[in-house]
């Protein structure tokens, strides 16, 4: 098999030693520019570098090599080109080198023909050791005299924006300025003549001097862009080309520089000079251009790229001089109602957003069209689409602060935005990371909340409307109400249509959940091994982490009260994957305890909510611990010091509720023989909360003393459970016992909340020296 | 200029990197002195490596959804003929998770192997896409890379000429259907030089 080679190979050269390479070396110096042996040199330079490339661990060669490996570079030739490249590889491979080596083998030499073809291991070289400053400046004098060649031209311009992008604080303003003046030559001045063919040699036939062609074939009436046709390409059309394709990087990269480093107010548009009127007018020359219907299918492809790259780089321009803002707005507007519709330009209209986002505050003009069309219906028909997708994340990640603060585009589309994370969960988890908090606002949080935990069934609904034939989508939906064998049924039906219309709505706002969000679940039921719906699964926990964060930090105790209902419900309605559940109601218990803990009056103010909720054993099952969490924090907060509003006699109603659970509980736990889903971890939580609150109101302390008595009763023998039968038992003494003396079992059970600020052992009054000496009373008296 | 490219096999199991070749640098730990320059060759390994990884779980995610079993993926790739359809991605890479700077992968994979540009994110997604497709089409025809992924390695000058016409020094150039056909003339010539 194909692959078992690559194992064997990349194995084999793994093992080859310090002594296998020293040897190839020498092998390779044998034979290095020895014409007979060229085709033996060619092999053997392939062994080194597969053996450098496929290498775990950094591998040198030796210094004779090394100098005869860059002297090969430096001449490299038509003739050559393949034997160099390799060389060049080898040599890149082991950079960046050493001081000694970089002065001994790689210092640029003014006027050498060399140097120009060293620039790719100058690159890689990079700032160690410095080959950047000399080879600046040459190549700035290739650039800037038409008396050097095409390949010194291009090399050095590669050289300068690789520069811009890699040590942009290397260029200076002389710099910028003129290579951005030699950029403005080559867009604007490259022959409109056709090349002639360099392949055939006829002496005799007169060389035709055609012009150019658009791409529909008719002749060029304007200067030369990449979107023209011709036979075959001149070196200063070639070098126009280059300098489309590199524009972009150049401005942005110079740009980003300069207003990084400049305070003052932007003379940096100056430092460009007259390039950015000149890429203006190379721009609209491409707008213009990819108006035209291509001769070759494949051209069109390069008018969508070449849309998006004028469309950025016009951005950028008025960024960078806003003077161009009138004229290229209107051009860009013009283009937008041209395209808007059309799916093959979708990726160019969010690059259009992006232009309006910026500059539209310039000329007076809303972009909420744009933002509608590009958010609902683009979204809504290409979320499947990775490439536009990505696109689209980035647009929102890079104006985050703009669509939050300034338009409600977030608020208003977030469960259309969220169907990027359910079609792409593997790609884009990081990016909703980043997102998620600015989605949510007061208004939306909760419905974010329960889109996040039914997003595995958005995911699921989207593929139901995938795999659905596309004439049912749309058509007619039977009135039958037979229950569905698959979700497929299921979508054909009126009964659950809306179901899957609200699962994948395009605007949030019109109700957080639905009431027969059971039976979406039940009828997605078929889809819940589905792989993309098993990954979006797994995104849950973690965005779910990052939305309480946010309402822990900054989510306020009247939100924290609208959410409480919310977990109650929600804490037991998920969709069936066993781990996804697993991990959601470990969440929510876990984060209920937070948000009590740091809004404790709730568990006063909301007595109605929660004693509903714990007075349903039933509602123990499935989640044990969300409840005994609740338990916990009834018996922690249920108390005047967190909240004014605490009175005896609410203290007395939440005993009373819990000492009945407590009693129905114990007897089940009894009864069960070991088979129920209550544990005893349950009751021990119930018994010391019932213990917390008889401290708090001391009429209560016999009554509890009786419970925890006859609790302790009925677990005493406990056959079925010994060990946890003992454990209760134990706890029910323990509590009886600190009980028996209220003064102590107040400061016990009730710990100040300096309990949290550290100061346990240090303090006389401190909670371990109380537990000592009651421990000794105890031991004494008993 | 993109930072890097790279081919990767795609087959369930640990990636194993065929190919790469790095135009760019990784930040500020290129330039410090007090690193060595064999440090800075493991740490540059070891990126690729990662983004390699990513490009592998991407795309055995694309398999697990398409419900396509790795003998009938491979199976697409089994004529030398005509390229496969393949599986396309793109997905960022922020600031410090693999490199130093934020930047972006394009990918392209079917059968045994993965194509991917790493890119700045001043780059053009849509060009990156384009020319990698670019590629992979004069690398099957050069080195067979789809159906022999073993000889890519091997026949790394060949590698070579196609990556320094299509992909000089790491720039995605914009390409028409004659520059096209006038760099591949190159290509032939240089190969059979």
């Amino acid at each position: 098999m194909a692959l078992q080679a690559v194992d064997n190979l990349l194995q084999k050269a793994r093992k080859a030693s310090d002594e296998d390479i020293e040897k190839l070396c020498n092998n390779i110096l044998e034979t290095f520019d020895v014409p007979e042996k060229s085709a033996e040199c060619t092999n053997l330079l392939r062994q080194l570098f597969f053996i450098l490339q496929s290498s775990e661990h950094p591998t040198g060669i030796s210094k004779k090599l090394l100098a005869n490996l860059i002297t090969s570079v430096g001449s490299m030739s038509e003739k050559n080109t393949k034997h160099c490249l390799l060389c060049q590889r080898i040599v890149k491979e082991v950079m960046p080198l050493e001081a000694e080596d970089v002065s001994e083998l790689l210092q640029p030499e003014a006027g050498s023909s060399g140097t120009k073809n060293l620039i790719p291991l100058y690159i890689a070289q990079g700032k160690r050791f410095g080959c950047i400053k000399p080879v600046l400046s040459s190549a700035i004098r290739w650039l800037s005299s038409q008396s050097y060649d095409f390949e010194s031209q291009r090399q050095g311009f590669v050289f300068l924006v690789a520069v811009s992008i890699l040590h942009s604080s290397s260029l200076n303003t002389d710099y910028i300025q003129t290579t951005s003046e030699q950029i403005s030559q080559w867009l604007l001045n490259a022959s409109v003549q056709q090349a002639p063919n360099p392949y055939t040699i006829n002496p005799f036939r007169k060389d035709q001097t055609n012009v150019v062609n658009e791409v529909d074939g008719t002749p060029s009436q304007n200067f030369f862009t990449l979107l023209n046709i011709g036979q075959y390409y001149t070196e200063d059309q070639l070098m126009n080309i280059y300098s489309f394709s590199m524009l972009y990087k150049w401005l942005y990269h110079c740009h980003q520089h300069q207003t990084s480093t400049d305070d003052q107010i932007p003379v940096y548009s100056k430092v460009f000079g007259n390039l950015s009127s000149k890429t203006v007018d190379y721009c609209f020359r491409v707008l213009d251009q990819c108006e035209r219907k291509v001769k070759v299918g494949s051209d069109s492809d390069l008018q969508t790229a070449c849309l998006y790259e004028a469309v950025c780089i016009l951005d950028l321009i008025c960024t960078i001089d806003g003077g161009h803002i009138p004229r290229v707005h209107q051009e860009i507007k013009r283009l937008y109602s041209r395209i808007y519709q059309d799916t093959t330009y979708f990726p160019v209209i969010i690059q259009i957003l992006q232009f309006f986002l910026n500059h539209s505050g310039a000329v007076v003009h809303d972009p909420q069209e744009t933002y509608n069309n590009v958010f609902t219906d683009i979204l809504m028909n290409s979320y499947g689409d990775q490439g536009l997708m990505f696109d689209l994340i980035c647009f929102i990640r890079k104006n985050l602060e703009t669509l939050c603060y300034k338009t409600s585009v977030l608020s208003t589309f977030f469960p259309n935005i969220f169907k990027i994370l359910a079609w792409h969960p593997r790609t884009f988890l990081g990016e909703f990371i980043d997102i998620l908090p600015a989605l949510m606002t007061p208004s939306t949080s909760l419905e974010i909340f329960h889109t996040l935990l039914d997003l595995p069934c958005m995911t699921a609904a989207l593929e139901v409307k995938e795999k659905s034939p596309d004439s049912l989508s749309n058509t007619s939906v039977s009135t039958s109400t037979n229950t569905p064998t698959t979700s497929i049924d299921a979508y054909q039906m009126a009964l659950y249509r809306p179901l899957f219309i609200f699962i994948t709505r395009i605007e949030g706002g019109h109700g957080d959940t639905i009431n027969r969000l059971k039976s979406l679940h039940s009828v997605l039921d078929d889809l819940k091994k589905s792989a993309r719906v098993l990954v979006t699964s797994q995104t849950v926990p973690v965005l779910l982490r990052v939305w309480f964060e946010e309402i822990l930090e900054n989510g306020g105790q009247e939100f924290a009260i609208q959410l409480l209902p919310v977990l109650l419900e929600r804490s037991d309605l998920l969709y069936p994957i066993t781990e996804f559940v697993k991990d959601v109601k470990r969440i929510i218990s876990e984060n209920l305890v937070k948000i009590m803990k740091k809004y404790k009056s709730i568990i006063t103010s909301q007595y109605g909510e929660i004693s509903d909720f714990l007075i349903s054993t039933s509602n123990i099952v499935n989640r044990e611990n969300f409840y005994t969490n609740l338990v916990w924090c009834v018996g922690e907060f249920c108390s005047v010091q967190h909240s004014e509003l605490c009175t005896a006699d609410l203290i007395a109603k939440y005993y009373g509720l819990l000492e009945a659970v407590t009693y129905e509980t114990s007897g089940i736990l009894v009864a069960s023989n070991n088979s129920s889903d209550i544990t005893p971890k349950t009751l021990s939580c119930l018994i010391s909360a019932l213990a917390k609150l008889a401290t708090r109101c001391q009429d209560l302390i016999p009554r509890a003393i009786l419970c925890l008595t006859k609790v302790a009763k009925q677990h005493i023998d406990n056959t079925e459970d010994p060990e946890g039968g003992e454990i209760l038992v134990t706890r029910c003494q323990e509590l009886i016992n600190i009980l028996k003396l209220p003064n102590f079992a107040s400061m016990i059970l009730n710990p100040s909340q300096e309990i949290e600020t550290g100061r346990w052992h240090r303090d006389n009054t401190c909670l371990p020296i109380i537990l000592r000496s009651t421990h000794r009373y105890l031991v004494t008296d008993g | 200029m993109v930072y890097a490219f790279l081919i990767n096999t795609i087959v369930p199991g640990t990636p194993r990197l065929i190919y790469y070749d790095i135009y760019g640098q990784d930040g500020v730990a290129d330039e410090s002195r007090d690193i060595t320059g064999d440090v800075l060759k493991s740490i540059r390994k070891a990126q690729i490596q990662l983004v390699s990884e990513r490009v592998h779980s991407e795309y055995q995610f694309r398999r697990a959804i398409s419900g396509r079993s790795v003998e009938e993926d491979v199976l697409r790739v089994s004529n030398d003929d005509t390229l496969p359809e393949f599986e396309v991605g793109f997905f960022r890479l922020g600031m410090g998770e693999i490199f130093n700077r934020e930047r972006y992968v394009v990918w392209l994979g079917a059968g045994y192997t993965a194509f991917s540009v790493v890119c700045e994110i001043s780059e053009n997604r849509l060009l990156a896409e384009s020319v990698l497709r670019l590629l992979i089409r004069y690398l099957q025809e050069h080195v067979r890379v789809l159906t022999q992924p073993s000889e890519t390695g091997l026949r790394s000058e060949r590698v070579g000429v196609v990556l320094n016409t299509f992909l000089p020094s790491g720039n995605l150039l914009f390409l028409n259907h004659r520059l096209i056909r006038q760099l591949e003339k190159e290509v032939d010539n240089q190969i059979k030089a």
